[in-house]
């Protein structure tokens, strides 16, 4: 939210359920805005996953989705209308500009994309952060904003928007030291909010992953569109596992060099629809960090 | 003493040169060959096992044809067209036909009686689909305690090859491989593409390889290029004019362990998914609930690779 708000025209935000409940996680949300004086509208979306019922990430984040730091209280309520319906105004309203950034589970793209046919076409792009080649979190290869809707997924990518994929094989490669958080205490509020939140982060990321770095997973997905020179990609064909016992859930990426695929076993995959991320630059970490400190200068 | 050693293959250009370097580096003695439905039909796959056998003046390796199919399904996840080139294997490999015939016995037969039988260790590197193995294991629940290491070459992480996920020897027969990769064994090393498209082999090797004038020398040469004009077609690597020789990287292990780089994680097989089935899934993260039950090769070491081909195929005594 803080690298949109410094860089983008931030028009909206909408919380689905993932990291905490929906209730905590739009409480988060909202306290954020206050903290660093964003105004966009905020609507609450989906409780639950398209199918199923909803996994959590309490051991990563907390028990209220955001722990490490204390959040001032809200000063505002949530709209009194659905993510869905904000996200279809939003985009009818700034249709061929608004790109919709979702760094949790896909439910409300999936449900807004499903609900309003037009969607696809108001939309300029879709940018994801989720999946992964190789590497899992959720599971042994499912990476979590997709694992904990792997339909939801399926049906964003194969919406024909365009779409960007940031995924965990790319967010877990890069990450804040804990002398950058040091670093980012010294300046004002927001900054020292947003340290201790990164300093929980890394510390539940020692424990369970034994990293040493905090990856900003979420912020990667706004990349493309703040400046693409920092992330790599390919444009490839990626799709979702959906039936897989050891497999649901995960992003099965086109990585394969092919020739002629004519020839012999090999079985070529469908067209390309997803410009996915490979590899970090080494200024994005230091290009988020600087996004903080000067929103927080700007504020005060 | 040399290290003892079975090969359960689907010979196959690779498989060939595998089986040539098993059976005249001193350093290891070939026990017995068994064949599996994989690269070609299995009658071709004992055929073209033979075949290298006789060229090579090999013809007491003892050869014994196994599965004609997986063992649960009819076929492969999606069936081989069976009028296509693959490019890489050729149904009859390039040298001439066998003299030799192949063992009465059945494969699944041979494996449990010489290993119920066997006195000292006999390392099994399976390096096809995993049929055979998974038969044995269904007849004998004493047939893996009975092998003191297991070397497979099959499975991918990073990208498959059949599929965007899934390698050849895994997927062919996913059902197989999940039960095979489960067993428990003493020792299981998996060798999958991420290691073993590392290990290329390119034409200026093969060059040298043809100027030894060894029957091994000129077999692999043959086969090798075919392979790299298939690999240059279909499925060019990093770089042209090179080819992987996958199952050679297996049988070199055995000779050197410093020619891998393993990590030791869990790794099971998905026979499920719609897009995944035949995956190779391991746990690098630590994420699921399963002990470590494989030593999984992320790399390979080219250079030496290439020169224990080279010097074993040199040699002119077998």
């Amino acid at each position: 939210m803080v690298y949109a708000a410094r860089h983008l025209d931030l028009r909206a935000i909408t919380t689905v359920f993932g990291n905490q409940t929906l209730d905590k996680v739009t409480r988060n949300a909202l306290s954020l805005c206050r903290l660093a004086r964003i105004d966009a509208p905020v609507a609450a979306g989906a409780a639950k996953p398209l199918l199923g019922e909803e996994l959590r990430s309490v051991t990563i984040h907390g028990k209220t989705g955001i722990d490490g730091a204390e959040l001032p209280e809200p000063d505002r309520a949530a709209l009194d209308l659905h993510a869905v319906e904000l996200i279809c105004r939003t985009a009818r309203a700034h249709r061929g500009e608004l790109v919709l950034v979702a760094t949790g589970a896909l439910t409300n793209v999936a449900l807004a994309l499903s609900t309003e046919p037009r969607l696809k076409e108001w939309l300029k792009a879709i940018s994801v952060m989720g999946g992964s080649t190789g590497i899992g979190n959720s599971t042994e290869v499912a990476e979590f904003n997709i694992h904990v809707d792997p339909e939801a997924a399926d049906i964003v990518l194969r919406a024909g928007v365009p779409t960007w994929l940031v995924g965990l094989d790319v967010t877990r490669r890069v990450g804040v030291t804990a002398a950058q958080i040091d670093d980012l205490r010294e300046g004002g509020q927001l900054a020292r909010t947003l340290a201790d939140l990164l300093a929980f982060f890394l510390e539940s990321l020692r424990r369970v992953h034994g990293l040493d770095t905090a990856s900003l997973h979420d912020p990667c997905a706004l990349v493309p569109f703040i400046d693409p020179t920092l992330i790599s990609y390919r444009y490839t064909n990626v799709r979702v596992e959906l039936a897989g016992t050891l497999t649901r859930g995960m992003t099965v990426a086109e990585l394969r060099r092919l020739g002629n695929t004519q020839l012999g076993h090999i079985r070529p995959s469908a067209a390309p629809n997803v410009c996915l991320a490979r590899e970090p630059a080494p200024g994005l970490i230091p290009h988020i960090l600087e996004a903080i400190r000067d929103l927080d200068a700007r504020i005060g | 003493m040399p290290r003892k050693l079975i090969i359960d293959c689907d010979t196959g250009s690779d498989d060939a040169v595998a089986i040539m370097l098993a059976a005249l580096h001193p350093a290891l003695e070939l026990v017995g060959i068994t064949t599996v439905n994989g690269n070609v039909q299995v009658a071709n796959c004992t055929d073209n096992t033979l075949r290298v056998l006789d060229f090579i003046g090999r013809c007491d390796i003892p050869v014994y044809e196994g599965l004609n199919r997986p063992i649960t399904r009819q076929d492969f996840p999606i069936p081989r067209a069976v009028k296509k080139s693959t490019g890489i294997h050729s149904r009859e490999l390039p040298i001439p036909a066998p003299q030799t015939k192949k063992r009465q016995k059945a494969a699944v037969e041979y494996l449990i009686e010489t290993y119920r039988a066997a006195t000292e260790e006999i390392t099994l590197v399976p390096v096809g689909p995993l049929s055979n193995i998974a038969a044995c294991i269904a007849c004998d629940p004493k047939f893996v305690e009975c092998v003191p290491e297991i070397v497979i070459m099959g499975g991918a992480h990073h990208h498959g090859n059949v599929t965007p996920s899934a390698e050849f020897n895994i997927w062919a027969d996913p059902d197989a491989s999940a039960s095979v990769f489960a067993a428990g064994w003493k020792r299981l090393v998996c060798v999958p593409l991420d290691a073993t498209h590392e290990a290329l082999v390119s034409l200026e090797d093969t060059a040298k390889m043809t100027a030894m004038d060894t029957p091994a020398g000129i077999a692999a040469a043959r086969f090798v290029e075919q392979r790299i004009r298939g690999y240059d077609a279909n499925q060019p690597m990093k770089e042209r004019g090179a080819a992987p020789v996958h199952d050679a990287v297996c049988v070199a292990y055995l000779v050197d362990p410093s020619i891998i780089t393993t990590d030791f994680c869990h790794v099971a097989v998905e026979t499920v998914g719609t897009l995944t089935v035949g995956r190779t899934v391991v746990d690098t993260n630590f994420r699921g609930e399963h002990a470590p039950n494989c030593h999984f090769a992320f790399h390979a070491n080219r250079k030496k690779f290439v020169n224990m081909l080279l010097t074993t195929f040199a040699s002119k005594t077998a």
